[in-house]
Order: C-alpha cells, then structure tokens, then sequence
C-alpha cells in the first residue's frame, strides 16, 4: 500500500499542477488486481487476472465540468489528460448543483496490508471441490474470484485520503443426474479461512432433493428466501431506492416518506462499510470515510445515502457514498440486511406449506418506483408441508414489489451470510420468511 | 507495437507453450449526456494494455498489465505462463484448439467523419435541442439524451504466424423522455431503450438517426402514455417493433446459442442453454419464416471486424436455417468438440479480459411482408415497440418481457395506445408461432452497447439486424 500511496501522490503531484489558475480538481487514483478462475465438471474453464493503474481527473471551473482517465501515466500522457478534461469543461453547461470537492480530514482508518490470493492457493481450493465431485459423483460448476483495489483521492482543497480493500466471491452450483441443482455461494475476507468442503456440501445437499411432481398454484405464497435470495433484494434496492438521489427525483418508493413505518420490526436495512464480512474500501470515490448509516431501522425508513452534491441539494451532510466521477448519484455499496432471532430450522417448522427460494436469477426491475421485480427462482427451490422441505420444484417464476414481501415478512434468520451480487459487489442478508410472495409463472415437471 | 509483439511471442515459444496469443488494446471513449436543461456528463477516458493467453500442458493462463515496460511485459508473460502450469495439475482435461492459417493483414472501419474530430459543443448543441422540444411538451418532467464515440486500436499477434492490426470506430446515441404522474412513470425512448442506436461507422450514423426531428414525438408519446390504459391480460398476436426484436433474438437466439454456455462453462453465473449439443441440426427452433444468421463482415455492426480474437477471420455463418437449428457461435476450443470450424466468435471487449464467446451482429433475415399488410392481416392483435424490461430463465426458455408503449389491433386495425405491455412465453414454441416477417425495407441492423457477459464482467458491442415479426397466440399481460 506504501508503494501505491507513493506512486499516487507522485501521478496526482503531476496531474494537479497542470490545473489552471481558478479551476477546482480531483484526482483519482486506483490499482486494481483481479483474478478470475472459473470451473465446469472438473475442469478450469477459463481463468482472467490482471493489474492495472488507472488515473482519473476531473476540473471543475465556476460549475462547469470536465472527466478524463487514462492508464498511460507518463508525466506527458497525464498532462494531456488533463488538457483535454480541461477541454471538456470548457463546452459544459454550468451545473447548478455542483457542490465542491472534499475538503481534508483526519484519516484515521486502521491500515490494511494484504495481498491478493496466489494461484496455486485458489487451485488448491478448486481441487478440493473437483475430489468431492468425484467422489460425490456430481458435476460441479463455479468460480472463485478476487479483486483488491488501491484507491487515493488527491483534490484541490489539498485532501489527500487513500484505503484500500477487496471484494472475494465464490460460488459452487451442483448438478446431479436428475436434474437437480443446488447453489452455495459466499463472499469471503481470507482465501486461507475459506472452507469449501462445508459449502460444496452446501450445494450437493440441494441438488440431491428429490423432485416431487406438484403443480404451484400461481398467486400469494409463504416463502422462505434464504440468505442468497434476500441479498439480492437488498442488491436491487440499493440500485433502485437507496440513495438520495432517487429519493430526490421521486424515483423511491421512499421518497416523502422518511420516518414512516411500512415494515415489521424486524426488518432492518443498513449500509456498513465497516462490517467485518466485508472488507471493502472504508472511503468514497470524492475521498470522504464512509459512515455506516441506517436506512430501515425496526421497519421504519430511516435514511438514503448522499454524496457531496445530494447532501448540500437535501441541506445535509455527505454520508460518503460517491460513485467515481462522472456518476453523480451516490450509491450504497455495502447494504445489508442485519440479522433476526430465529433459526433456519424453526423458520420452515413453522410454516405449514409454502415454498423455500435458494436464489433468484435474472431479475428485472419491471418498475422502479414501486419496486417490482420479475425473475426466475434457481439452483434449489423446494416446497415445504407441515414444517419439512418435502421435495424439490422445477424453477418458478414470481413477480412482486419487494417493498410487499418486506411489508409482510414474518422472520428472519439468526445468521447473516455475505452472498456475490448477481450484477454487481456482494450484500450480506439473513434467511426470511414472508406471508406474501407472489408466483406468476410455474411448470409442473416432466 | 508489431515487434514487440512478435518479440514476446518468440519468448512465449522458449517456454514451450503449445499456444499463446497476445493483444494490445488501445481504446478511447466520450460520452456527452444532457438532462433537461442542463449538461449532465462530458467525459472521456482511454486505456491501453496488453493481455497475454497461453495454453501449457492442456491448460489456460491469461493475464493482462498496462505496464508497458520490458519489465512489465515480462512480469505478465511469467503470470499467465504460471497460472498455467499451476492450473494443469488439477485440470483433468486437455484443451486442445482447431488450428488455422496464419494470417496477415490489417482491418478499419469505413467511416466518413470521424466523431472524434466533431467537437463538444456541436454534441452538446445537438442534444440540447433534444431535450428543449421535450421539455417544452406539457407533462414532460425528465428529458434525456447522450451520444458515445468509441474508437479502438487492436493489434494481435499468435504462435501461429499471425499478425493482425484492427482500427475501428463506432459512434451513436439517443434520447428519452419521462412523464411522470403520481406514481406512474412513463417512458419513450428514441431510436432504442436504454443509451439508444450504435454504429461501427462516423459522425454520419448520428446525422442519419435525426434525434432532433424525433424529440416531439417522442416526448408526446411519453405524456399519451399517462393517459392510455393499462395493457390487457389475454391471449392474442403480437407483432414486435424492430427495435425490441433485437433484443427478442438477443436473448432467446444469441445468448443460448453462445457454445460456451451450452457446454457448461457459464453455469455458474449467467446459465446453461436449453440448445443443447444434441440439438444442431437436429432441433426445429422456429417456424420456416425464421432465419437466423451471424455475420460480422456487415457494414456498421457493432459485431463486425476483419478477425476475431483469437485470429480466426470474420464470416457469416448460419445458425437457424428455415427454423432448424444448425450452429452455435463458437471458438478455437469449443468448435472442434461438435465437429465444427469456429464461427469466429471470440471476443474481448479491453486488454486486460481473456476472449469469451460473443455474439457478432445476430440477425434475422427479413421476410416478404409489408408493415401495412401485416397490421391489416391481424384480426387481434397487439404491437409493441421499444424495450422496457426483461427477464428469461437460466437456460433461455422461459421469458418475460415489457416494452415502453403498445397499440391494441383490433380487425386489422391499429385503435388505441395502451400502456406497461408485457408479453411472456416459451422460446422454441414463441418462435414456432412466428408467421410473418416483414419485409427488407424495414430491416435494420441495431447496435448494442451493454451485452454483459463473463466473470469478469466484459460489457460487449453487438449488433442485430431485423425488420418487424409477428407472433401468433401470445400471453400478453400476466396470465390469469
Ligand atoms: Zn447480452
């Protein structure tokens, strides 16, 4: 991280000087590492890894601005980076709601020191996986990715901030001769505190539920979602009402109405940086910390998340959620919903029929005001009877507000679980029981 | 750039590898966005790089680096060459690929006016226009529009002798109007959803699009929709605009036709294919009006290109013949195990991504019917245009999809708009029911910005050609 702070200070030193007299600008630094191996009955089908160092620049003269990036980063190749965001904010419209860059605070963050997993610890993981495919006798398909990113925030106000942090995924989907199959999936902090037996477990058990030949009838069910399938609501929301922005422009099913209480008790929302299942960069892309911030608190809407332009528009403070520029909306990166008081397993006890969801696939935002979603369940959806999971469903399709399944959720589980998002980052949720889910599509097998 | 390829080609060889590939990537980027009244994004970027593929002992190493350097060019041979050899010790299958001639030669764009040469303030201007005759239809709350250029610089060099440069540019954009009335938000967008209509050609696709005498119509139809009715929930014929088609034969053709997928290898993340191995040449996926190609030598495609990366050159294959099924998209690797050539599929949307299968520019060839005589043909109907929102399952069977705005035809007439349409229904048996494809005249060849595929996500340019189909005896609405 030392050498990286170094490197930005030295490229932002060259960008930050080639500034005009009376303009205002940030300069954004990031080094990236990814790796990507992916798997498909026993064999690595592909794999992807890199690094990168990528400046970003962005003036800013009486509200008017200009974006260029670039990872050619000579000191030449900066300043032209630099003419020509300056060039762009020539032809800009003044923007109104322009509100400034960061100003310097004390960064106090612990400092991190890691590295990105080594390829021969990853194939020892997917190893481990491929010996119980075998031995299970299942087809086993998935992915174990990695990224870690080195973020530096230098602007004209003289704020310098720096953290960095990663975003580990894998995920394991099992098939087994009948067709079942059956998903397990996490985000993770330590390649070497990842467990995959339990989780490839995880996933054969699902697969091996056998089909039970049951028509669903379309409309209202108790559904259990497991954490998978409620971390993608939370991912979806994130996108579609979370922040100030969409509040703003009335585009929320929040906005207007903060303080009211359209949820039970136990559904609590919040966006947390700091959560010890993630380890994601503890500042923002305009270089402010990130606050942990309440969004649904015991079922009343408590707060959106701002960036510097939503917070001085709203009359409030940033939260520190600012996407990388150009983006102007801010977003929060690290929503989660926190933990209830019941177990998994008195969770389907208690409901006499109804379905259990593993995860969804392909979600569609049919209305984001509303919040209504279309999609497939996936990888393990079962039907329970009299408190058991009595066999497995062929995929169903469901479309519902998500604000509906919230508003009539009945439990939730005693376990949080960081779950990779579909599109985008990774969301920690518990299991949830709602009284209302509504199947619009079902097939019976066969 | 040339040599220095072939330099590291030769040191790929001392290692042994039974295959390498290396691309340098150039690419630049601007994306003007204006809403209402005011100018909400110029911004541009570039980046360059270099990524490095290797195959030993059976198995794949891939990694990518934008240091340029001596240094850094051997520190990215090194990784790929051992992730590689680590990777070979728990694969239990040899990848083997097709082999090709060499190949030689350089490959650009046909493109008149350079948009990079436009400048920023005739974009702006432009979009501003756009947005102003929006804005000045009562009702109109949100008017949007924005306009991207892409350029690319490629250069590919491979063990097998070959070297390839590629220059291409590709422009486009579009505009939106929302209305918005209590809870009920509608939106048209023109000429397509999301960021509009993309070419891989100059300055002039942008002139030929005409956003500016488009904007009125566009905005009205916004405000119309606030006043239509909802869209009923029954059985009858849609006919799909040539706009949302695309997207149609995007995800029920191009996506489980991507061999990749079929085989496995996506399982994971985006699915399996219900287009299984067994089912080329061997599997009715349409009625006989149905012809679906892949061709990226056509003119504008966001699909097209001289090779593809992985040096196979550009040709058109077809994949539906008279509604059988006949091929997938495919690649070096995949090809040979249905007993194929590869379709030169293989694509990478930046240097630092490893080449996938991707669609090129899939297209549904057009059929003899005009617009009018297929309106008139329509006892009861339904016609949509422009999509809305989306959603199939994870083999491509079962789908869900809205357009922006839709008219009811009622004996062969069009009566009355009517809004939030949805259709929904089972592929083989949704493209079964196609019995009419309109005419050449009305065909087009869409292009594609946000194709997301693969882990890592690489977000790829296709593009779709099409005219207007209709569809017999589908749900529309959500069934009762
Ligand atoms: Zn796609």
């Amino acid at each position: 991280m030392d050498k990286f702070v170094k490197l930005a200070k030295t490229l932002s030193k060259y960008a930050l000087t080639n500034i005009p007299e009376g303009y205002q600008a940030q300069v954004m630094v990031t080094n990236t590492e990814t790796e990507t191996f992916r798997f498909a009955k026993n064999q690595v089908t592909q794999n992807a890894s890199d690094t990168n160092i990528y400046l970003h620049i962005t003036v800013n003269f009486e509200g008017k601005e200009g974006v260029f990036g670039t990872n050619s980063l000579s000191e030449s190749s900066i300043k032209k980076a630099v003419e020509k965001a300056v060039e762009s904010c020539k032809f800009s419209l003044k923007d109104e709601e322009f509100a400034g860059f960061a100003f310097p605070y004390e960064l106090d963050l612990e400092p991190r020191n890691f590295s990105i997993a080594k390829p021969e610890q990853i194939y020892e993981k997917i190893g481990i996986i491929f010996k119980i495919a075998k031995k299970e006798n299942v087809d086993i398909y998935g992915s174990i990715s990695n990224e870690k990113t080195m973020l530096y925030i230098e602007n004209t106000n003289k704020l310098q901030s720096w953290d960095c942090g990663d975003l580990n995924k894998i995920v394991i989907i099992s098939e087994v001769e009948t067709g079942g199959t059956g998903y397990s999936g996490r985000g993770y902090v330590n390649i070497e505190d990842l467990d995959v037996e339990p989780l490839t477990y995880e996933s054969i058990q699902k697969a091996r539920v056998p089909f039970i030949d049951k028509e669903i009838e379309l409309g209202d069910h108790k559904v259990i979602l497991e954490s998978a399938a409620a971390a993608t609501l939370m991912n979806v929301l994130a996108f579609s009402s979370f922040s100030a922005a969409t509040y703003d422009e009335n585009r929320s099913f929040m906005s207007g109405h903060l303080g009211e209480k359209p949820f039970p008790n136990s559904v609590n929302i919040t966006d947390d940086a700091y959560h010890n299942l993630y380890r994601s960069l503890r500042i923002d892309f305009e270089g402010n910390r990130k606050s942990k911030i309440n969004i649904v608190e015991s079922g009343v809407l408590k707060n959106v998340v701002h960036n510097i332009r939503t917070a001085k528009k709203m009359n409030t403070e940033t939260t520190g959620h600012a996407l990388p520029p150009p983006q102007k909306e801010p977003f929060p990166l690290d929503v989660m919903m926190i933990e209830g008081n019941s177990s998994m397993e008195d969770m389907i006890k208690s409901v006499d029929k109804g379905i259990y969801i593993t995860r969804f696939h392909y979600i569609g935002l049919v209305d984001e005001k509303k919040t209504t979603i279309t999609g497939m369940t996936r990888n393990g959806t079962f039907l329970i009877e009299n408190g058991e999971i009595v066999g497995a469903l062929t995929d169903l399709r469901f479309t519902d507000d998500i604000t509906r399944i919230l508003e009539n959720v009945v439990k939730v589980e005693d376990t949080v679980r960081n779950i990779p998002g579909f599109l985008w980052g990774a969301n920690i949720a518990p299991g949830i029981l709602t009284g209302k889910f509504k199947i619009t599509g079902s097939k019976p097998r066969g | 750039m040339e040599k220095k390829l072939l330099a590291l080609i030769e040191q790929a060889k001392e290692l042994n590898v039974s295959y390498s590939d290396i691309r340098f990537i150039r690419d630049e980027y601007e994306r003007i966005a204006v809403k209402n009244d005011q100018v909400e994004e110029v911004a541009g970027g570039e980046s360059e790089g270099i990524g490095i593929r290797v195959l030993v002992d059976g198995a794949w190493g891939f990694y990518a680096t934008n240091q340029l350097d001596e240094e850094g060019l051997k520190m990215c041979l090194e990784k790929a060459y051992d992730i590689a050899r680590n990777g070979g010790k728990i694969s239990e299958v040899n990848v083997e690929i097709e082999e090709i001639a060499p190949q030689k030669g350089s490959y650009s764009t046909d493109c008149k006016i350079d948009p990079f040469t436009v400048s920023k303030d005739k974009k702006i201007q432009l979009l501003l226009e756009c947005t102003k005759i929006m804005m000045k239809v009562q009702g109109v709350k949100i008017a949007k529009g924005s306009l991207i250029s892409v350029k690319e610089n490629r250069c590919f060099a491979s063990t097998d002798g070959t070297y390839v440069e590629q220059n291409i540019v590709k422009c486009g954009g579009g505009i939106q109007a929302m209305a918005i009335r209590g809870d009920d938000v509608q939106m048209r967008s023109y000429p397509a959803a999301f960021d509009g209509d993309f070419s891989a050609s100059g300055w002039e696709f942008i002139e030929d699009i005409d956003l500016v005498s488009n904007s009125q119509k566009t905005a009205q139809e916004a405000v119309a929709l606030l006043e239509a009715e909802e869209c009923p929930h029954d059985v009858m014929d849609l006919i799909l605009g040539s706009s949302h088609l695309a997207l149609q034969i995007h995800e029920s053709l191009g996506h489980p036709a991507e061999l990749d997928r079929v085989l496995g290898h996506e399982i994971s993340l985006a699915g399996g294919s219900f287009l299984s191995i067994d089912k080329v040449d061997n599997f009715k996926y349409g009625s006989v009006h149905v012809n679906i190609n892949s061709d990226p030598t056509l003119y504008g495609g966001m699909g097209s290109y001289g090779w593809d990366d992985e040096g196979v050159p550009a040709k058109r294959a077809k994949l539906v013949d008279k509604g059988m099924f006949v091929n997938y998209l495919s690649s070096r690797e995949s090809a040979p195990i249905i007993n194929k050539k590869s379709t030169g599929a293989m694509r990478v949307t930046t240097f630092n991504r490893p080449p996938i299968i991707r669609m090129t520019n899939v297209n549904l060839e057009p059929g003899d019917w005009t617009l009018e005589d297929l309106i008139k043909d329509t006892k009861k109907g339904i016609y949509m245009e422009t999509t809305k929102s989306w959603s199939i399952d994870e083999l491509r069977l079962n789908f869900q999809f809205g357009c922006q705005i839709a008219w009811l035809i009622e004996d062969g007439k069009i009566t009355k708009m009517v809004k939030n349409p949805l259709y929904s229904g089972t592929t083989p048996e949704f493209w079964a029911n196609c019995d009419a494809i309109v005419n050449k005249d009305r065909w087009r060849l869409w292009g594609i910005m946000n194709c997301g595929k693969g882990e890592p996500m690489q977000t790829a340019h296709v593009g779709h050609g099409c005219s207007l189909a209709r569809f017999k005896n589908v749900q529309i609405g959500v069934k009762k």
